[in-house]
């Protein structure tokens, strides 16, 4: 696993934990889309992920924080926050996100696989 | 994300004419609501959309019709006054409801380009896939 | 009744690209280095494919890329660029074995 084992590779591993962590979010929010009271989560971790690529000694100290906060959207008249459209094209572009991710750790585990002779 | 600006932005029409349908539903519910005359006539609301600088649409505010409202004589009305004039609002249905239309088939437009997005993210992921 | 022609229409000829003659010129190789050289090049110009690659990789991770397609089609730019480097290689393996063969005398 060494030669996966790199500064990219980590960027890309912590993106999808963030991603998969984003949309498990996004489902809670769509699932409680009726829940008197319930308020939507959003999920940061691009920011931290600029942050430790930015300043990688910082990062090693701290861990990467993935910041979850609660929205401010506008209360229904049961007190849920969810805004549906918008929790909906979140998944969208989370799944969109996710597969491009995901072909960048193919991508790049078939580089290796090539210069290592394999068809 | 600029890679998925167009799905934004489709999501910004999206909610630019969920909320202008919302307005006109609303418009539509009250247009028999009567006032006595010596309080204001129900308001229209009017949507204002405004182009959003990083691309899309947004509601920049909201306008609201004329509190004068239209006089109406109808003697039998429980709020009419003395001389028997009550306040209606002045709403147009013919014109309302062919903003209902508009605003659907806007709303239809901003689902097809969620689509076309959907459509175009997929094939340039698959630019190049074994 | 009569039938225009169609050149008024804006049709213009397809005329060939001509290719300036010195680019061939410049590849062939006059002495031993020629094709260590041209090893060496491609090389360093793989190794810039990938690094670019991966820079796109992690502007991606870090949702700061600009379009999808900058991602894909410089990730198989350098794929693409990767097999053939590798192909090269074998056939001069190859090469290098069937030389090294050759009877002597």
């Amino acid at each position: 696993m060494l030669v996966t084992n790199d500064a990219v590779s980590s960027v890309l591993g912590a993106a999808l934990d963030g991603l998969a962590f984003r949309q498990r979010v996004t489902a809670d929010n769509i699932a409680n889309v009726d829940t008197p009271g319930f308020r939507a989560t959003s999920v940061d971790f691009e920011s931290a992920l600029r942050d430790a690529i930015s300043d990688p000694e910082d990062a090693l100290d701290d861990g990467l924080g993935v910041v979850s906060t609660t929205t401010q959207t506008p209360v229904g008249a049961n007190g849920n926050g969810v805004d549906l459209r918008k929790e909906a094209l979140a998944a969208i572009q989370s799944q969109f996100q996710y597969q491009l991710l995901s072909r960048a750790v193919s991508e790049r585990a078939d580089l290796v696989r090539t210069s290592a002779g394999a068809a | 994300m600029g890679a998925f600006d167009l799905l934004r932005i489709a999501g910004s029409g999206l909610g630019m004419h969920q909320t202008w349908l919302d307005t006109l539903g609303h418009n539509l519910a009250n247009i028999n609501t009567i006032r006595s005359t010596d309080e204001d006539a129900f308001q229209a609301q009017m949507v204002i959309a405004e182009a959003d600088p990083e691309g899309g649409v947004r509601v920049g505010g909201l306008a609201f019709t004329d509190p004068e409202g239209m006089l109406v004589h109808d003697p039998n009305h429980p709020l009419a006054d003395e001389e028997g004039y009550v306040r209606a609002p002045a709403v147009d249905m013919a014109g309302t409801l062919t903003q209902l239309v508009m605003a659907q088939r806007g709303y239809q437009a901003s689902v097809q380009t969620t689509k076309v997005a959907q459509d175009s993210y997929q094939s340039a992921i698959q630019i190049g896939a074994r | 009744m009569s039938i225009p022609s169609i050149e008024p229409a804006g049709f213009v000829p397809f005329v060939a690209p001509t290719v300036a003659p010195q680019a061939a010129a410049a590849t062939a190789p006059t002495g031993g280095a020629g094709f260590g050289d041209l090893v060496a090049d491609s090389l360093d110009r793989l190794e810039g494919l990938q690094d670019r690659t991966d820079q796109l990789a992690v502007s991606a991770a870090t949702g700061d890329l600009d379009d999808i397609h900058d991602y894909t089609i410089a990730a198989t730019e350098a794929s693409v660029a990767t097999q053939m480097t590798v192909a090269v290689r074998n056939k001069a393996i190859e090469a290098f074995t069937e030389i090294m063969r050759m009877p002597i005398g």
